[in-house]
């Protein structure tokens, strides 16, 4: 008797459905999130998985961003018919996915279900609401994306040999460029579609956007597309830098230096400079429009402008 | 119609059902999933895999038979950081009407890069082969041709798209044909392999068993690869058809009836 009391006050009880939706979202994804983790810290998971490993920050962030928006989201407006049936679909599409057993399908079911959600309890709105962790988790599931694109980067891959080529010549080094291989002393190196430096693109383009998010710069659009340009320099040339040691120190026979550039904390050491770059960029972007106040609310007639 | 609208309207404009329906269709979906936390038997711990891996990988090392077509030299070599199985074949005895040109001492080169594990997928198989010949490659173009797979039960065909095209440095010219096989197809995309891979993932929970081929037939220096092309096609069928027996179709347990 007493068990039915308190189980229909916890049903009458405004936090019990949402408490309830937090521990199911927990049990069927907690075990895929720990998954990933393991997969991009300890490089376990596939080498199309391993581009996304910018979740193990931004996924934290993304969370980070929902609790912080969390006040605001009981006092949009009820969605419209279109709007809740269709996150309703999306939900369970979503589950469907993860129930299907094909893994690259469980991954999509997390961003679906969560976009899902925001859909079926406050529309259009709660989308808006929540687009930025909504993005964040997109653009960190893992996908078959890079593999997808993998075959339009050669152009880019002959761009960093030719350039890299270029660079170690004037060095006074006998180099030979043939498509994306680089000959030295009778050694090779192909800058082969990771290597040319793709993941490093993706990571410090999510970087920026979680930058862009947390300055507030994302409303002042000349800026965001100056950002935007400039994280692609900046990587691609860091990039060609890169290419240019591996190739030295291959070509030399200096088996150790290559190693540590390539494998060990070499290239952590370039990637965590590349990332602190970004800061110092935007820092710079800053000071180059100093008219448009980045950090505070800019009015509505500059966002018209820009 | 409009009755139906009225209800899903009323019904979701109720809190109740708002805040409850998501929690059941999750509820559901854990309930299903739970069995898992006892046996650890999530999917993404057992991705699909290729059930006929080491059969596949066995052509590294014997290459593969061609009927009408002896192989005059096998050989394991490292291509772009892989293993490929690299054979000098000429026609039989004369078999070939079309194949004049190709004796034993001008043979047709088979290149074949089976998979090389289970994640193993198609990259940039082309562009390591031009690379490891110093090639200078062009007349780009296709060539289509089917491939039959006869088993005793049924006979099925399916069409291959190949890249053709010319390849040459200063001693030889070659008439190129380049195509991923696998066993219902071939293609030199990788985004046609990828689609074939994801149907069948769907499907049976397995991947697509994939093979790099790339044939190379001499001509004339600097000569017309058009001239060669009902060659290249009618070989590029052969290998196809024997890649599907030989290599796609699981080699029946001596155990079975």
């Amino acid at each position: 008797m007493s068990l039915k009391v308190t189980s229909s006050k916890l049903v009458h009880s405004r936090r019990a459905p949402e408490m309830a939706l937090w521990g199911l979202l927990l049990v069927l994804y907690g075990p895929l999130l720990l998954h990933w983790y393991d997969g991009w810290l300890n490089k376990s998971i596939s080498l199309e998985h391993e581009y996304f490993s910018h979740g193990v920050i931004g996924l934290p962030f993304a969370a980070y961003l929902l609790w912080q928006r969390r006040d605001r989201w009981p006092q949009l407006p009820s969605p419209s018919l279109a709007g809740s049936l269709s996150g309703g679909l999306l939900l369970i599409f979503g589950l469907a996915l993860y129930l299907s057993g094909v893994p690259d399908a469980i991954n999509f079911s997390l961003p679906i279900v969560l976009t899902g959600l925001c859909l079926w309890f406050k529309g259009r709105a709660g989308l808006t609401q929540m687009g930025f962790p909504l993005l964040l988790v997109w653009l960190a599931t893992p996908t078959q994306m890079p593999y997808l694109i993998a075959p339009y980067t050669l152009p880019l891959q002959r761009f960093i040999a030719g350039v890299a080529g270029f660079i170690l010549f004037q060095i006074g080094l006998d180099v030979q460029v043939e498509q994306i291989y680089l000959f030295v002393n009778d050694r090779i190196v192909e800058v082969a579609p990771h290597c040319a430096g793709l993941k490093m693109l993706f990571t410090s383009l999510y970087v920026g956007l979680m930058l862009l998010i947390w300055t507030g710069t994302w409303k002042a659009r000349t800026k965001v597309i100056t950002f935007g340009v400039g994280i692609v320099l900046l990587s691609v040339s860091a990039n060609i830098l890169r290419n240019t040691f591996l190739t030295l120190f291959h070509g030399t026979g200096n088996t150790q230096a290559f190693d540590w550039l390539h494998e060990s904390w070499g290239g952590d050491l370039y990637s965590a400079g590349l990332l602190g770059s970004l800061v110092l960029l935007l820092n710079a972007i800053d000071r180059w429009f100093p008219g448009d106040p980045s950090s505070s609310l800019p009015s509505p007639s500059q966002e018209q402008e820009c | 119609m409009e009755a139906i609208q009225t209800v899903l309207a009323s019904l979701s404009r109720s809190s109740l059902v708002r805040r409850l329906l998501p929690v059941g269709l999750l509820a559901i979906a854990a309930i299903i999933i739970t069995p898992n936390y006892i046996t650890g038997a999530w999917a993404w711990e057992q991705p699909p895999q290729t059930a006929i891996l080491s059969q596949i990988r066995a052509l590294r090392d014997t290459g593969l038979d061609l009927p009408d077509w002896q192989t005059l030299e096998q050989k394991t070599t490292e291509i772009g950081g892989h293993q490929w199985s690299v054979q000098a074949i000429a026609p039989s005895d004369g078999s070939l009407p079309d194949s004049d040109r190709i004796s034993p001492q001008r043979p047709v080169y088979l290149f074949l890069r089976p998979q090389a594990d289970h994640a193993d997928q198609p990259q940039v198989e082309w562009v390591d082969i031009n690379g490891a010949y110093d090639w200078t490659t062009d007349r780009l173009r296709r060539i289509e041709f089917s491939g039959f797979a006869s088993s005793p039960t049924a006979t099925s065909s399916h069409s291959v798209i190949a890249r053709y095209l010319r390849g040459w440095n200063l001693d030889q010219t070659f008439a190129v044909v380049q195509w991923y096989a696998w066993k219902t197809g071939g293609s030199a995309s990788t985004l046609d392999w990828f689609l074939a891979d994801q149907a069948i993932q769907w499907r049976d929970r397995q991947r697509q068993p994939w093979v790099a081929v790339s044939l190379l037939i001499p001509i004339e220096p600097l000569g017309d690869i058009e001239q060669s092309r009902s060659l290249a096609a009618t070989l590029g069928q052969t290998v196809q058809a024997s890649l599907v027996e030989q290599a796609f179709t699981p080699v029946a347990t001596s155990g079975e009836p």
